[in-house]
């Protein structure tokens, strides 16, 4: 996909460049205007249409006297596309034209010109079944144009429109005088939207979007409770779509919206009543939204959750505390808010981790000593010594299931060494989820392989001793196959780049300087570096997975390695398509392979300090493969015993 | 009489049916006795481009117990028969009438509302056309051709106050994980994105072949400028050609856009600057929001999706497969309980509410990719005001904003 969509963007490109140079000149294309080629016409006046400047005008006012048929029609229409209202006393005739589609556009251009003048023009043409369409539009374009300048003709025109209330102008009356005269039409929408009618009040409704009135919407939102929950639906759902209605709306709203979700019953109203609340609400409604989490509706929960963070309430963890503590709050309330006082890990978390503690002892209801755990496991990472409080929790939960549970939630919510840790003495104390720990302290350690592969090593190797379960046992032994394959291998980097240069191909792109690169040497600080986190293969980095796809581009890498002697080692690795590699800031080699990575391609020997030393690569991509793979060792191709690795300085 | 002035013939028509019924002259079924929706209660559909993906869409409404798809139109022969084979073997009948020219179509008082799968250089004229005719609109992505046939799209959409909904079903239902992990704030602070899809389209340079008979070609070349006939163009393949669309940028980036945009809360606004691949070095271009936030244009790790937070990044393939837990986090998105876009806007058709990609939504994405399209093709950086929704400082490239129509296809 990748090269078709840099092919496509040059394709794309190329002809642009020359469509751009060779506009003709506006004397050219008017003599065009009116050939007898049709489409030689055609193709002039879409030129000159575009062209700006009052010479195009002139071109094609001009042009308007001779021109016939669908190049008169398209003429006429690039006068109103233009504005040249010059043009409009010229096409006032055109609307009567026995040609279809020169009339149409006549009409059109009249209404796009916005001229008063053509108004009784356009009502005549509104009487022509062929026409009335086009010559409504022109009117309420004129209308539109004439709000400010001329509000007698705007009035003019809705007012006409406002005569058949059976009819679809009607609305449009309605809507353009919603922009300058709200009194005229304020009644009616109040009386659409309250009386029998529901395509009518949902017309009322939809047009509620044009007001700018918020007095006027917080009447509306006032007598929402008692219309039908359809409507209700409506006029919530307007309030919670905040994002084309912020502007107009405002907190005058809010007792309305607080008496729809005292009485409405359909979840959905329900559902958009609290969403709208979260949006216009303040400090003051958190005991409606609150009440609102205890309704029995996943929608509306999750709704007023959503509302709840919404509003932006300051110490809503000590307000959701205070519900918690508090002996009235229902059973619902109560699993509500300690989901959300867990899942953004907010506050005092020590206080909330006790407060969930006593519920998990003391509450005689399950669902909410369950949700008090649950909500214990998932703060347990940000409190102070975070092992011994999920040692605790596994200890003490009731059964092997919500064990099992905890050990998934360190898996996924806290995965470090201290946890593998926990995890190898649990598998070592508690044999009835042995197995489960076992699995646990895998997982993890699969997780943790770039930070301190021996250290992972280690663990599994223990896990294989000690799990005495096949599966589990198996697991760990594919992971350590895998991690054998890269063993030696330098895992823990971060990258500054990409850098591409126009028209460069890879191989001479390798020797340009970019980022860390200048004259001549290496400067790691001047740049930002980015952890690489994806893109591992075995002992491969693909770097179009790590970095981004990509052709002809380079980056540069970093590590840190610490040796515990001075030594001499071995750089031995491969790379597809370029690699160079400094040491300390010295450059030690540069390769460029052209090739998929294989070992040997790149080879150098390395001198290590005692103590860390700064690796910096430069990988370089021609096309295809971004991939490269280097390993650390001795000049006999062994392993150097203590090496480790860093990604920060 | 027009049709804007008045529509309400069908259901007069219908109100005689009803009056009938009484009399025993009507089927139940038609009156929605069988517990089916009654005919007169119905909202009557017709399709516009009946392709693939007309045909496809078009599936979804004739699911629908309240909708009745009455009428096909295509420029193809070929294609509008499908449609009514499909239709007709639908319903069990064959009423489903055809026609080549989509102004038929709008002139007919008893359609209530256009399902628009055309190429995408038609979707701006028959829109408004159909609006202007008091029609109800689901539009195909991408709805727009350039950035100011969006703004005439909207003004007609307010203008005649219709419904009308964008196609891209992406943005809320594949990609619905991705925004709950983003506003729930799982990634942290969110600074870059990624769309990967294809590029920007370029100049037009298919062969002449013979028109075929049952083709209309002149009305497929439509508004914009005429080339001879290529059988490429009505198979789908006109995406390649910047007379029809604006390419992979317009066409999925209406999605992926769309999707990041939606996630990121940045779906009523734009971009303030747009830096192709030479300004920014990387190998792709970077649409800059005024609060900072990057979206890249290709050069994503995985998925056509990618986002990258101080707390972690995500991909929209890894979210398809299911390997994040998603956060059960309440976000408004469809009407009426509607699962589908198409239901989305079923829905909107009867309760006038604005759909989940209204025109809005749909112009502000589809205008990110003509911007991005833009920069593309002048190759040099655009500044853009989103909210005067101008090019800043570059007539040339604010030319780019807008195409001439050829006669007689204007409006």
């Amino acid at each position: 996909m990748k090269k078709f969509f840099i092919l496509f963007l040059l394709a794309a490109m190329l002809p642009m460049a020359v469509f751009a140079q060779n506009a003709p000149a506006i004397g050219e294309l008017e003599a065009a205007l009116t050939a007898s080629d049709a489409n030689a016409a055609q193709n002039a006046r879409m030129k000159l249409e575009r062209i700006p400047g009052p010479e195009a005008d002139q071109a094609l006012l001009r042009a308007l006297d001779k021109a016939q048929g669908n190049e008169l029609a398209g003429i006429a229409s690039a006068l109103g596309n233009r504005n040249v209202t010059a043009a409009a006393e010229k096409l006032l005739p055109l609307v009567d034209s026995s040609n279809e589609i020169v009339a149409i556009s006549a009409v059109t251009a009249l209404g796009k010109l916005g001229d008063a003048k053509a108004v009784p023009a356009l009502r005549n043409a509104q009487k022509n079944a062929v026409l009335a369409p086009h010559a409504i539009e022109a009117l309420l374009r004129i209308a539109e144009a004439s709000i400010e300048k001329a509000p007698e003709t705007a009035r003019d025109i809705y007012g006409a429109f406002l005569a058949d209330s059976k009819s679809e102008t009607y609305w449009a009356g309605i809507r353009g005088f919603l922009r300058f005269d709200t009194a005229r039409v304020f009644p009616i929408l109040e009386k659409c939207i309250t009386g029998e009618d529901d395509a009518a009040a949902n017309r009322a409704v939809s047009l509620l979007f044009d007001v700018n009135d918020s007095a006027f919407l917080a009447k509306i939102s006032d007598l929402c409770a008692s219309l039908p929950e359809a409507r209700q639906l409506c006029v919530m759902d307007m309030f919670a779509s905040k994002y084309i209605f912020s502007a107009k709306a405002d907190g005058k709203i809010v007792p309305g919206v607080k008496k729809v979700l005292e009485t409405a019953k359909d979840p959905a109203v329900l559902t958009a009543a609290v969403t709208a609340l979260g949006q216009y609400g303040n400090a003051s409604d958190l005991p409606v939204i609150l009440k609102a989490l205890e309704m029995n509706d996943a929608g509306v929960q999750r709704a007023a959750e959503a509302a709840l963070v919404q509003l932006n309430v300051p110490n809503l963890p000590e307000l959701l505390l205070g519900v918690l503590e508090n002996s009235d709050s229902s059973v619902g309330l109560r699993i509500s808010v300690i989901k959300m006082l867990t899942l953004r890990k907010a506050g005092d978390t020590a206080k909330i981790f006790r407060t969930l503690e006593k519920l998990n002892a003391e509450s005689s209801d399950e669902g909410i000593r369950a949700a008090a755990l649950q909500g214990m496991v998932a703060i347990a990472p940000t409190l102070e010594d975070p092992r011994a409080t999920y040692f605790q929790l596994i200890r003490k939960a009731p059964n092997a299931d919500v064990q099992k549970q905890i050990l998934n939630a360190i898996t996924n919510s806290w995965p470090t060494f201290e946890a593998i840790d926990l995890a190898v003495e649990i598998m070592r104390t508690m044999p009835e989820i042995r197995p489960n720990a076992g699995l646990a302290a895998v997982h993890m350690g699969n997780r943790l392989r770039n930070a301190d592969v021996d250290q992972v090593v280690s663990v599994l190797k223990t896990v294989v001793r000690e799990v005495q379960h096949d599966d589990v046992e198996k697991r760990a032994n594919a992971l350590l196959a895998e991690l054998n394959k890269a063993a030696g291998f330098m895992h823990v980097w971060a990258f500054n780049g990409p850098y591409l240069k126009n028209d460069v191909k890879g191989a001479e792109l390798h020797d340009i300087e970019f980022g860390p690169e200048k004259d001549g040497k290496i400067v790691p600080d001047s740049v930002e570096w980015t952890p690489l986190t994806r893109g591992q293969d075995g002992w491969i980095w693909r770097l179009e997975s790590g970095i981004q796809t990509l052709d002809n581009g380079t980056a540069y890498l970093r590590t840190f390695v610490y040796s515990p002697i001075d030594q001499e080692a071995l750089f031995y690795g491969g790379v597809d398509d370029g690699m160079k590699i400094w040491l300390n800031g010295e450059f030690l080699l540069t390769k460029y392979t052209s090739a998929p990575p294989s070992l040997g391609q790149c080879e150098c020997g390395a001198k290590l300090r005692k103590g860390w030393n700064e690796v910096v690569l430069k990988i370089t991509d021609a096309g295809g493969g971004w991939d490269f793979g280097l390993r650390l060792c001795t000049q006999k191709h062994e392993a150097i015993d203590g090496l480790k690795f860093k990604r920060e300085k | 009489m027009s049709t804007l002035t008045k529509r309400w013939t069908r259901r007069d028509m219908l109100k005689s049916t009803l009056a009938l019924a009484g009399c025993g002259l009507v089927p139940g079924a038609a009156l929605g006795l069988d517990g089916t929706t009654a005919a007169n209660e119905r909202v009557t559909m017709a399709l516009i481009g009946c392709g693939g993906q007309g045909r496809g869409d078009m599936s979804n409404f004739l699911g629908f117990p309240d909708f009745q798809v009455i009428a096909c139109c295509d420029v193809v022969r070929d294609h509008f028969l499908a449609a009514k084979r499909q239709v007709d073997g639908r319903y069990g009948n064959s009423d489903c009438e055809t026609t080549y020219d989509y102004r038929d179509i709008a002139h007919r008082e008893d359609i209530d509302t256009v399902l628009i799968a055309t190429p995408d250089h038609w979707h701006e004229n028959i829109s408004i056309y159909c609006m202007k005719y008091g029609k109800d609109v689901y539009c195909e992505k991408p709805e727009t051709l350039t950035i100011n046939a969006g703004k005439r799209m909207r003004e007609a959409v307010n203008r005649f106050n219709r419904v009308f909904s964008g196609g891209s079903q992406r943005v809320w239902q594949d990609y619905q994980g991705i925004h709950k992990l983003v506003r729930a704030g799982v990634l942290g602070e969110v600074k870059e994105g990624w769309a990967n899809v294809w590029g920007a389209s370029g100049e037009f340079d298919l062969p002449a072949q013979e028109t075929p008979e049952g083709v209309d070609w002149d009305r497929w070349c439509g508004p914009t400028v005429w080339h001879p006939f290529n059988q490429t163009l009505i198979k789908g393949g006109f995406r390649p050609y910047r007379d029809y669309s604006g390419g992979g940028t317009t066409d999925w980036g209406c999605h992926t856009f769309g999707g990041i945009m939606f996630a990121m809360d940045l779906q009523d606004t734009g971009p303030v600057e747009i830096n192709p691949p030479s300004v920014t070095g990387k190998g792709n271009l970077t649409f800059v929001f005024a609060n900072g936030f990057k979206m890249h244009h290709g050069g994503g790790w995985d998925g056509v999706i990618n986002l990258r937070g101080t707390e972690g990044d995500i991909s929209e393939k890894d979210m398809r497969e299911g390997k994040y837990q998603i956060p059960d986090i309440y976000i408004p998105n469809y009407h009426g309980g509607a699962d589908t876009i198409y239901r989305d806007f079923a829905n909107c058709v009867r309760t006038r509410q604005k759909p989940f990609r209204n025109i809005e939504r749909a112009h502000r994405t589809a205008t990110c990719a003509h911007l991005g399209n833009i920069a593309y093709w002048l190759d040099r950086t655009i500044h853009w005001d989103p909210v005067a929704e101008e090019i800043v400082g570059d007539p040339e490239a604010a030319l780019m904003m807008d195409r001439a129509k050829r006669a007689p296809y204007i409006i």
